[in-house]
């Protein structure tokens, strides 16, 4: 795998339009463009009303219908950071009350050192789920353990543009600092992460993790629809394509890999669809994209909230990455 | 052909809408000084207000918001500077035809964007109602066994591909960039690389469905109001909105591409013609970096079209493989240290730009996957920047080498490094349909284009350098009397010297008759 770029969640400045050449290439993996053709809530569309000389206030709406998926990064030619900038922008934005503000983590406990060479970091979502933590133990082996404190509260109030001091961040990544191996199953936690840690030795996210083991390759068949979690595959898209390229080559099954090879997402594991706050983007009408013209046996996910997305939607069987390994 | 003489010097007062304005580039001006631009004055908004209420009380409500007028300042260009009065993103036929009919009855302008991937400002409102008919990006019904789509026509032509690649399926030809929407493409030509086989875009439009400039909906055909159809295709959005389209596809296939490197342009050139004139490649276009570092690119679509290449036409290319060129080259500036600069900047452009032209993850056993998106990346990413500067001249097969190497010429005054890139265009519709268009009037089988793409590598130009430079290159049109792929907006004022009064007025009386308020997308031609 290719080096993994570094993501600054911290750089300052709401967004830096002065690089924004308007190409618009950024919103075609865009799923709020996707589904609006408004172009005033796309990350392009906030950049050039910027350039165009409008205020940041003008911008809050089209910074809360972002569901950070991070589709639009990997696009830019100028290189821009959208997911940070995005971020940035809502945590100006926040700060003067003009974004809804979900729960802001306070009163932390003190986190317990992590004594494990391979430390999982489960998110909300997957702490919550006993079935596929099992499975995803049972995977990745005897000395994998999952991480007390998943940080989750602290991403929901990045998320959501809240303020999170430095010595509360410094706090919770004190205790992961030396573990050999860290496996983090939400892209965003897993960029964050990432940037934020001095010089993480060995870290990755779940699925990529999971799919080292033969046995986890072994058990996708040509008729599955192959979901990537989105935020951390597209921050690091250069790193993780061939990896998937390659599963699609030696599998034949179809992914939410779009003709950019940019990963588009559900939906579900954004801050306003868990926090059930007023989202535009229509999880049903993600799911109908990703499967329209296609007709896959089963679905298979790598994000614990895609498996409700799509047994929601969808009568097809829905199975976690995990689930699938041959025995 | 040239009329310039006709005009006065420079004329300051607005012109009344329909009166293409004396053009400001004096028939003596010195080449290459910088001139004026040929903005139009801002609309006076003279009922605005009755418009916007009118259309209200229909529910159609235009966003007079400031951050989204803001968002339509300027086009791909960045050379025009305009503001809508207000914005409104069309949803449906139904829509665009009351916007017209309000239009009309309070002659209110009406400019329409698709992609605004524009350089001349045609898709900048200055005052009036943007429409942006993105909005309407839908695809409304794919026939795999004719082959055809039927999609809203604000679509880009990058989301239809995505749409008919679930389906195994493709468009037939379209710009090497993904944002610009279909109803744009086919008002404006569109060219491909595989245009010199299949013809522009528009000719890949077997219908369309368009709203008159009063408000009416047509359904238009070669066989259903034929007359609007030729109009309204290659037309600049003079003669109607077009809503939907039905568009010829095909199966996807990969393509396999290969390139062929030259010393010298003209050389290339001829390749070129003799390559489209033959028809032996389903791809063929130049793409330069220095002129003595020129690449021929040809691609195919089938295994057997590749093979009958390599039997028939490859021995008759001059041009070498990498290899071959590499050699040759290295020894060129071996033997001339001094140029050791230029050996340099072919050095780099080969390091990075090659492998953007071949990404791993595009593709599949050797070929490409996805030529569009590989393109266009590349495109935004090498030449890309806050202003485009792509002036063309699109000429008859025979004026083609004089149109280039004199444009070469102005570009190296101009810019340390720059592109040209040329293609062919079959002429595969009916005469009227090209009549005032990209096509010149004097091509026959195959026209010729070249676009001159300067790489402004980060520095800063001003904008007359800019516009002296386009100015320079559009003139060597007027001068020997070609098309260009763009016209209109800025351009506005080179029409009537390009294509003479005879012509320009008998459109500027059709536009009249249909477009009786002069308010669709006004000042672009008319
Ligand atoms: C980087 C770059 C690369 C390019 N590469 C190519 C290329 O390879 N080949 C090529 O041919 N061109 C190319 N172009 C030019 C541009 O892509 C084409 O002009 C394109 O087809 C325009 O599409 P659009 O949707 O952006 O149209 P717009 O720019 O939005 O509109 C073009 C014109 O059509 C009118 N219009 C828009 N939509 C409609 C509609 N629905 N009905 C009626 N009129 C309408 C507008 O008012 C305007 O006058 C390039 C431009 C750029 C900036
Ligand atoms: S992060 Fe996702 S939703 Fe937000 S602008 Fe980018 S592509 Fe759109
Ligand atoms: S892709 Fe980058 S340069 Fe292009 S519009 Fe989006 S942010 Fe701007």
């Amino acid at each position: 795998m290719k080096k993994l770029s570094r993501y600054d969640h911290t750089q300052p400045g709401a967004i830096d339009p002065a690089q924004c050449n308007g190409c618009g290439v950024c919103m075609l993996s865009c799923p709020v463009w996707h589904q609006h053709r408004t172009k005033a809530l796309t990350y392009c569309g906030r950049n050039r009303a910027a350039i165009g000389g409008a205020d940041e206030d003008d911008l809050a709406p089209s910074a809360a219908a972002c569901i950070l998926c991070g589709s639009c990064e990997p696009l830019c030619p100028m290189g821009i950071r959208t997911q940070q900038s995005t971020l940035a922008l809502r945590r100006n934005l926040a700060r003067r009350g003009l974004l809804p503000n979900p729960r802001v983590a306070r009163d932390r406990k003190k986190p317990e050192r992590a004594a494990a060479s391979r430390l999982i970091i489960p998110g909300a979502s997957l702490r919550d789920n006993g079935r596929i933590i099992s499975a995803v133990l049972r995977v990745l082996g005897g000395e994998a353990k999952l991480h007390a404190d998943d940080g989750s509260d602290l991403l929901l109030s990045l998320e959501a543009g809240g303020e999170v001091s430095d010595a509360q961040i410094q706090e919770y990544l004190a205790p992961l600092e030396g573990v050999p191996e860290l496996i983090v199953a939400d892209g965003l936690m897993f960029n964050l992460l990432y940037s934020a840690l001095p010089s993480p030795k060995s870290m990755l996210p779940l699925g990529p993790a999971l799919l080292r083991d033969p046995n986890v390759r072994a058990g996708i068949k040509s008729t599955d629809f192959y979901m990537i979690e989105t935020r951390a595959y597209n921050a690091h898209r250069h790193a993780f394509v061939e990896l998937y390229s390659r599963l699609r080559r030696e599998t034949g099954c179809t992914t939410n890999l779009d003709l950019q090879r940019v990963a588009t997402p559900t939906g579900a594991s954004c801050m306003q669809h868990r926090e059930g706050l007023k989202t535009i983007i229509s999880i049903e009408e993600q799911v109908k994209w990703l499967l329209e013209g296609r007709r896959p046996a089963r679905i298979v996910v790598e994000h614990p909230d895609d498996l409700e997305a799509f047994s929601r939607y969808t009568k097809l069987p829905v199975v976690h990455l995990a689930e699938v390994a041959k025995p | 052909m040239n009329n310039a003489g006709k005009y006065e010097a420079f004329d300051i007062t607005p012109p009344q809408p329909g009166i293409i304005p004396a053009c400001p580039v004096s028939p003596d001006a010195l080449i290459g000084i910088p001139r004026q631009q040929t903005n139009p004055c801002l609309w006076d908004g003279s009922e605005w207000r009755a418009f916007v209420s009118e259309l209200a009380s229909k529910e159609i409500h235009v966003d007079e918001r400031n951050a989204s007028r803001l968002l339509y300042v300027t086009d791909a260009g960045g050379m025009a500077y305009g503001r809508p009065g207000g914005v409104l993103i069309a949803r449906s036929t139904k829509m665009v035809a009351e916007v017209m009919k309000a239009a009309q009855k309070y002659g209110v302008p009406v400019t329409v964007r698709g992609g605004g991937l524009t350089t001349e400002g045609e898709t900048v409102a200055f005052g009036g109602l943007q429409l942006d008919m993105r909005g309407m990006s839908a695809v409304l019904e794919i026939d795999k066994e004719h082959l055809t789509v039927r999609c809203e026509a604000g679509i880009y032509w990058h989301s239809l591909a995505e749409a008919l690649r679930r389906h195994g399926l493709d468009y037939l030809s379209a710009p090497l960039n993904m944002t610009s929407s279909v109803g744009g493409t086919l008002g404006v030509g569109g060219i491909d690389i595989n245009s010199p086989r299949l013809g522009c875009s528009a000719d890949q439009a077997l219908a369309i469905k368009i709203v008159t400039p009063t408000g009416e909906i047509l359904e238009c055909s070669e066989s259903e109001n034929a007359w609007w159809f030729n109009r309204v295709l290659l037309g600049y959005g003079q003669f109607g909105v077009i809503t939907e389209a039905t568009l010829r596809i095909r199966h996807f296939t990969p393509l396999t591409m290969h390139y062929f490197y030259y010393g010298d342009l003209r050389t290339a050139m001829e390749d070129l013609v003799m390559l489209c004139d033959e028809d032996a490649a389903d791809y063929a276009g130049i793409l330069t970096m220095l002129d003595r570092a020129v690449n021929l690119l040809v691609a195919f679509d089938t295994d057997e079209r590749e093979r009958a290449f390599f039997t028939t036409w490859r021995k008759r290319l001059r041009g070498f493989g990498e290899l071959g060129f590499a050699a040759r080259t290295g020894l060129y500036y071996i033997l001339r240290p001094w140029k050791y600069r230029e050996a340099l900047y072919l050095l780099e452009r080969k390091r990075t730009l090659l492998p953007e032209l071949r990404p791993a993850h595009h593709l599949s056993q050797g070929k490409i996957v996805d030529r569009t998106v590989v393109f266009s990346q590349a495109v935004w990413k090498f030449w890309g920047g806050r202003q485009m500067v792509i002036p063309d001249l699109a000429t008859s097969r025979e004026k083609f080498f004089e149109a280039v190497l004199r444009g070469n010429e102005v570009c190296k005054k101009y810019f340390p490094h720059y592109t040209l890139y040329c293609v062919g265009i079959k002429i595969v519709g009916p005469p009227e349909r090209y009549e005032l268009s990209c096509i010149p009037p004097d091509a026959k089988g195959i026209a010729y284009g070249c676009e001159f793409e300067p790489m402004l590598e980060g520095r800063t130009y001003s904008r007359d350098h800019l516009q002296s430079f386009k100015n320079e290159i559009y003139d060597i049109g007027v001068d020997i009397g070609t098309s260009y792929y763009r016209f209109g907006g800025m351009m506005k004022g080179y029409i009537r010297r390009v294509f003479g009064d005879t012509l320009v007025d008998t459109h500027l009386a059709m536009k009249r008759s249909v477009d009786p308020a002069m308010v669709l997308n006004r000042d672009v031609i008319f």
